[in-house]
C-alpha cells in the first residue's frame, strides 16, 4: 500500500514538473503567433463586408493590397462605387487618391486612426504588422476552446506608452499558434472590439488567418468581415508599388 | 418753377389710385430694403460676437505646430504645464482672462446606438466661464464644476443622440499617446447656445477628468483670451511682447478674425448678396415708376401738345414729369420708411423665428434660427433718398419722350 502511494505521488510530481518545465511561456506563445502572422511582404485580394446597424444592408468593398514590413502598404479599391480609390501608407504618412482626383492628397497622421471606408478597422488596424511581443507583456490567464480549437488564454498589457490598445486578451490555438480570438480594450478597461478568426490557411509552413470578423462591442449589430484571397507571403515586392507615381497612375 | 410744381402735384392728385398703387410698389421695396439690411447687419454683427463669445475669445495662444494642424485637434502638439502657468501670469499682467482648452475628436454613442462624431473640449469650468458664455446658456441641469465627472452636451447633441439629462453616454477617443480610450459619462448639463457651429459640434468635460483619462499630463492645446475692453488691442501686443520676453518662442497667437476667417470670407460674399437685393429693389421701383410715367405721358400727349402750342417750354414739361415722379418717390419712400421701421421694430424686440425653415441647414451665419434686426438709421435715410432718386432717374426717359413728338401730331394724337 505504501509503495502504491509513493508511486502515485511520484507520477503526480513528475507530470507536474513536466508540465512546468516543458510548458511554453507567454512570450514564447506570442513569438510563435508573431512568427505565423508577422510577414515581410504580403499581397492579397481583399473583401470587406461592413454591417452597420440592424436596419442597413451590409456593404461589400473589394480591394487589392500589397504591404512590406510595418511601414509600407498600398491598397486599391476595386468595387463599383470606390473603384480607383487608392491608399498609400509610408511610415506615419497616409496618402489618398480619390476615384476622380488627379493628384494624391497627404492625410495628416491623425487620420490613420479613422475608420477605413466606414468599417470597424482603422487604417492603422489594417496596416498593422508589428510584433505583439515587442509591444505587450503577456500573462497566461487560462485555457479555453474557441471555435473548436484548444486555446491558451493570454492577457496582454501594453509595455510601451505609444500604443493603440492598452490591453488585449487573446486566445491562441495550442497547435497552430494562431490568435483565434482577440479582444481589444480601451485604457479604461472597456471592451471595444472583438476579433474572431473564421478561417486559417497554411501558407509556406505558417498558419495565417485569412477570414476574420471584427465586431464593434460598443454598437449594436456592427461588424466587419475581412477576407483575404490569393495571398502571397514573403515574396519580393517591387519598391515602385509604394511610390506616389503608382498612386497617381 | 412754382407753376410746374403745382402742375405736377395736381396731376398726382388727379390720378389718385395710380399714384397710390405706384407708391405702394415703391414703399414695399423700401420696406424690404430697410428690413433685410437691418437683419443682415444684425446677423453679421451677432456672428462676429458669437465667434468671440463661444468659439475663440479675442485671441488664442497655441503651439506653432498646433496652429498648422488645428483642424485635426491634435493632443500631442500642446502647451506644457509650466508654459501654461507663465501664460496665466501674462494674462494677469495684461488684465485679460485666460482659459486653457484641449479639444479632441470623439465618437459619442448612447445605448450602443450609432456613434456620432463631436469635438469634446476639456475645460477649467471657472476660467472658461470668464472667457466664454457657455455657462449662461445652460438650459437644463448644471454647468460643470472643477471636479465634475460628467459631460455638458448641447441641445443639438441631445436631439441627435436621443439622450437627456442624467443619461450615460459612451465617449470613444484617443489619448495623447494615441491609445484608445472609452468612458461612460453622465450628462450633467445641457446648453443651447446661438452659435450653430458650437451647438452642433462641441461638448465639454473638465480638465481634471481629461487629465485622469487622456494622459494629458498637465498640457493644453490652446489658451483662449478675453480682454476686458472687448478689443484685441492693446492686450494682444502686450501678450506677444511678453511671450517673446519669456522665451516662449514656440508659441503663437491667433486673433478671432484669423481663426474665424472662413466665416469672415463668407460674410464678405454675403455682402455681395445684399447688394443684389438692393439691385432687385431698384428694379421693383424702376418698373413701377417707368410704367406709371409712360402711362401718364401717353394719356396726356394731346395735353402736352396743347401746352407746347401755348408756348410752354419743352424743358418745363420735362421738369413737370420729373417733379411728378419725385412726388410718387417721396410718398412711396415715406410710407416705405414707416413700414420698414414698423417691421424692423418687431424684429428688433421679438425676432423672426426661422427654425422650421432652417432646421439643421447650414445657413452660414453663426447665429441662432431666430433672426433679429439692428436699427440702422443711416440705411433708413439712404433708402428714402434712394427711393426718390430712383423715381426721378427712371422718369427722365418717359418725360423726354413726351416732348419728342411734333406739336401738330400731339394735338391730333388718339
Amino acid at each position: 500500500m505504501k509503495k502504491c502511494i509513493v508511486s502515485l505521488l511520484t507520477i503526480i510530481f513528475v507530470s507536474f514538473l513536466a508540465q512546468n518545465i516543458f510548458a511554453l511561456t507567454p512570450e514564447e506563445i506570442l513569438n510563435k503567433v508573431d512568427d505565423n502572422e508577422v510577414f515581410d511582404t504580403i499581397k492579397y485580394s481583399g473583401v470587406m463586408t461592413i454591417k452597420k446597424g440592424s436596419r442597413r444592408r451590409p456593404r461589400v468593398k473589394t480591394f487589392q493590397a500589397v504591404a512590406r514590413g510595418k511601414d509600407k502598404a498600398y491598397i486599391e479599391f476595386t468595387n463599383p462605387g470606390d473603384r480607383g480609390t487608392k491608399y498609400l501608407k509610408l511610415g506615419d504618412e497616409l496618402w489618398i487618391k480619390g476615384t476622380y482626383a488627379e493628384r494624391a492628397d497627404k492625410i495628416s497622421g491623425h487620420k490613420l486612426r479613422d475608420s477605413m471606408m466606414g468599417s470597424d478597422y482603422s487604417y492603422e488596424d489594417t496596416m498593422d504588422n508589428e510584433k505583439l511581443v515587442d509591444r505587450y507583456k503577456a500573462t497566461i490567464a487560462g485555457a479555453e476552446k474557441v471555435s473548436g480549437h484548444d486555446c491558451y488564454e493570454l492577457d496582454l498589457e501594453a509595455k510601451v506608452k505609444e500604443i493603440t490598445y492598452a490591453r488585449l486578451k487573446i486566445w491562441v490555438d495550442k497547435e497552430q499558434f494562431v490568435a483565434m480570438k482577440i479582444q481589444y480594450f480601451a485604457l479604461s478597461g472597456m471592451l471595444l472590439k472583438e476579433m474572431t478568426v473564421d478561417k486559417v490557411k497554411k501558407i509556406n509552413e505558417r498558419y495565417f488567418p485569412i477570414k476574420v470578423r471584427m465586431v464593434n462591442k460598443q454598437r449594436k449589430d456592427s461588424y466587419t468581415l475581412f477576407e483575404m484571397k490569393s495571398i502571397v507571403l514573403d515574396e519580393p515586392v517591387s519598391e515602385s508599388m509604394f511610390s506616389k507615381q503608382q498612386l497617381e497612375k | 418753377m412754382r407753376n410746374i410744381i403745382i402742375l405736377a402735384f395736381k396731376n398726382l392728385a388727379r390720378h389718385k389710385k395710380r399714384t397710390i398703387i405706384t407708391s405702394v410698389a415703391i414703399s414695399f421695396g423700401i420696406m424690404l430694403l430697410i428690413w433685410i439690411h437691418g437683419m443682415l447687419k444684425w446677423a453679421d454683427n451677432e456672428s462676429q460676437r458669437n465667434l468671440k463669445r463661444y468659439e475663440f475669445g479675442n485671441f488664442t495662444i497655441s503651439t506653432k505646430a498646433y496652429k498648422e494642424d488645428r483642424d485635426s485637434f491634435p493632443v500631442d502638439m500642446v502647451i506644457n504645464g509650466s508654459e501654461i502657468q507663465k501664460i496665466f501670469r501674462i494674462a494677469e499682467k495684461t488684465g485679460s482672462y485666460a482659459s486653457p482648452r484641449t479639444g479632441f475628436k470623439s465618437m459619442m454613442s448612447y445605448k450602443r446606438g450609432f456613434g456620432l462624431p463631436y469635438i469634446v473640449f476639456a475645460i477649467d469650468p471657472e476660467k472658461d466661464a470668464q472667457v466664454f458664455n457657455i455657462k449662461e446658456k445652460i438650459m437644463d441641469g448644471q454647468y460643470l464644476d472643477k471636479n465634475s465627472e460628467g459631460i455638458l452636451i448641447s441641445a443639438h447633441c441631445r436631439k441627435e443622440l436621443g439622450a437627456g439629462l442624467g443619461d450615460y453616454l459612451v465617449m470613444e477617443t484617443r489619448t495623447k499617446y494615441d491609445t484608445f480610450q472609452a468612458l461612460t459619462i453622465k450628462v450633467v448639463g445641457i446648453y443651447d447656445c446661438p452659435d450653430p457651429v458650437v451647438n452642433r459640434n462641441h461638448l465639454f468635460i473638465t480638465r481634471n477628468m481629461a487629465e485622469k483619462n487622456l494622459q494629458l499630463e498637465g498640457t493644453a492645446a490652446e489658451i483662449a483670451f478675453r480682454t476686458k475692453n472687448g478689443n484685441n488691442e492693446p492686450a494682444l501686443s502686450l501678450v506677444k511682447e511678453s511671450l517673446s520676453s519669456a522665451g516662449l518662442t514656440g508659441l503663437t497667437t491667433e486673433t478671432w478674425q484669423e481663426l474665424g476667417s472662413d466665416y469672415l470670407t463668407l460674410s464678405q460674399t454675403k455682402k455681395g448678396g445684399s447688394t443684389m437685393i438692393i439691385f432687385f429693389i431698384f428694379i421693383i421701383v424702376a418698373v413701377g415708376i417707368i410704367n406709371t410715367m409712360l402711362m401718364a405721358v401717353f394719356e396726356r400727349i394731346r395735353e402736352i401738345g396743347m401746352l407746347r402750342a401755348l408756348g410752354v417750354r419743352d424743358r418745363d414739361i420735362v421738369s413737370s414729369f420729373i417733379v411728378e415722379a419725385a412726388g410718387i418717390g417721396i410718398l412711396g419712400s415715406l410710407i416705405g420708411l414707416i413700414l420698414g421701421i414698423g417691421v424692423s421694430a418687431y424684429s428688433v424686440y421679438h425676432g423672426l423665428d426661422f427654425t422650421s425653415s432652417f432646421k439643421d441647414m447650414d445657413y452660414g451665419y453663426r447665429t441662432g434660427t431666430i433672426f433679429y434686426n439692428e436699427w440702422n438709421p443711416e440705411m433708413m435715410a439712404m433708402a428714402v433718398i434712394f427711393g426718390i432718386l430712383c423715381s426721378v432717374l427712371v422718369s427722365i426717359i418717359p418725360a423726354r419722350k413726351a416732348v419728342k413728338m411734333e406739336i401738330t401730331d400731339s394735338i391730333r394724337y388718339i
